[in-house]
């Protein structure tokens, strides 16, 4: 392929006004070394350790409501030790991860309410059911916890969401090491997603899966890949979903319909159509059967690259 | 990575990053602000840089997303307050105005291409990189760049054309008013 700039003069065709253009624009001037140096006090070039509150890796729904009823149920036993049934609160209490979290249309859906229920027995975290990982944590102080509360409140609308970035500081200034920090990260990705902040969102998620072995690593892995399509980074987003096996239907539907509309975007047409049509053949009624059946209608204009 | 490693990472690429941010940014991009949040991205994430793959590849990808970035957000305060980013002005020979405009008239007509598109097509049309070269920064296959290139040019073209229409009709309103 020649370039406009070198196959076209003369500005009486459109090609050739385009060539004029391309050919006067200047090349950049160099960076001044004043300007390097500048930069180089300003940047952080020895690299600091992020927190270890912010390395996440549970579903965040589930997690989050789970931790703040148990978070709750420790706050109001250490204010109430005499209402609460149960023997003395526990040194270490369990954070329960249960499968499979109900998606919504991210992973980041609304929370179900934070009920508060008593601390399980000590015994608990030795011996796990099939459906049910206990993992030891220390109780987190009852304004960390009343903290927390607040901040998933905020986060749950778009409206408050700027609210609960700012509470989230709030939190990390008062409690840096707090048993609730994850938590916290977990509300500042769905406060994030909630902003259309999804540079950030995605940050955080590749925190939580750089984990060894997160759980629930494909739909965050999913949730990942979706914010990536909608900044148009179809190629990370297509390796984020790369092997990705999902446990639902709706993470599924979620997963080839971002897949499809990835390889379109990267013009890979004929893999897109075959997800497509891998598409509609399982969800024929699907949220994205229109859009799949708009796509594989206008195909035959579409040049394969 | 060390801070000596840091360091070198920065003082070897930064100019090259600096001509990246200004050719895909164009002339009203703030170089200095966006090369570096180049680097403090680069500097966070250095740790999930992979061993085998192509530093400059890696670089570009985010040179691209923050520009892309700034470009998002120079459009909207360009909605709140339009005369608030006008390019720079241009003093001297008639030459570097005229350079001035075009630039500015090419960018113009270059935020109608597909991001995508764009990409592939500044690094050929304007840093007259090849192929190959443009299909390593960009992590693609030299076919792929090509049909980006194809599609980029098309939609130039067209932006071109839309350009120059609106131009021509604001002018007979002019004249109409004259």
């Amino acid at each position: 392929m020649q370039r406009l700039r070198e196959t076209y003069t003369g500005t009486e065709t459109l090609e050739g006004r385009v060539a004029f253009l391309l050919r006067a624009t200047p090349a950049p001037a160099p960076l001044s070394s004043v300007a390097v140096e500048r930069m180089a006090t300003v940047l952080p070039l020895a690299p600091k350790a992020r927190p270890s509150s912010r390395m996440l890796s549970w579903p965040i729904n589930l997690l989050l409501t789970v931790s703040l009823a148990l978070a709750s149920s420790v706050a109001l036993h250490r204010v109430q030790p005499s209402r609460l049934p149960v023997a003395p609160a526990p040194v270490a209490q369990p954070t329960i991860v249960e499968d499979p979290v109900t998606s919504t249309s991210t992973a980041l859906g609304s929370p179900t309410s934070v009920a508060p229920t008593a601390p399980p027995p000590s015994g608990a975290s030795s011996a796990p059911s099939s459906h049910i990982r206990v993992k030891a944590r220390s109780a987190p102080e009852p304004e960390e916890a009343a903290l927390l509360r607040r901040i998933l409140e905020l986060a749950k609308s778009p409206r408050g969401a700027n609210q609960a970035l700012d509470a989230i500081a709030d939190y990390r200034r008062r409690f840096p090491a707090g048993t609730l920090g994850r938590e916290a990260d977990l509300a500042e990705v769905r406060a994030d997603v909630a902003l259309d902040r999804r540079r950030e969102a995605i940050e955080t998620l590749d925190q939580l899966l750089s984990l060894s072995d997160p759980p629930r690593a494909a739909a965050l892995s999913l949730l990942r890949g979706e914010l990536l399509a909608k900044q148009d980074r179809c190629t990370e987003a297509l390796a984020s979903w790369s092997a990705l096996a999902v446990q639902s239907s709706g993470e599924n539907e979620r997963l080839l319909h971002g897949r499809a509309s990835c390889l379109a975007t990267l013009g890979r047409w004929s893999e897109s159509q075959a997800v497509y049509r891998a598409y509609l053949k399982a969800f024929p009624q699907g949220r994205f059967a229109g859009d799949a059946r708009v796509a594989l209608s206008g195909w035959d204009e579409q040049v394969d690259e | 990575m060390t801070a000596p490693d840091l360091d070198s990472l920065y003082r070897h690429h930064v100019r090259r990053v600096s001509t990246w941010a200004r050719r895909l940014g164009g002339p009203t991009l703030d170089v200095e602000d966006a090369v570096q949040e180049v680097f403090l991205i680069a500097c966070r994430r250095y740790a999930e840089f992979e061993p085998g793959a192509k530093i400059t590849t890696w670089l570009f990808r985010i040179t691209s997303n923050v520009v892309r970035h700034q470009w998002r957000r120079r459009r909207f305060r360009h909605l709140v307050s339009p005369k608030a980013e006008a390019p720079p002005s241009v003093e001297g020979p008639v030459e570097r105005l005229a350079q001035a405009e075009a630039e500015s008239r090419l960018y113009l007509a270059l935020e109608s291409v597909r991001p995508l598109h764009r990409e592939a097509l500044i690094l050929f049309e304007l840093d007259e990189k090849s192929g190959e070269e443009i299909a390593e920064l960009l992590g693609i296959t030299v076919a792929s760049v090509w049909t980006r290139l194809h599609r980029g040019r098309n939609e130039l073209l067209s932006a071109v054309r839309r350009l120059e229409a609106r131009e021509a009709r604001s002018q007979s309103r002019k004249e109409r008013r004259r």
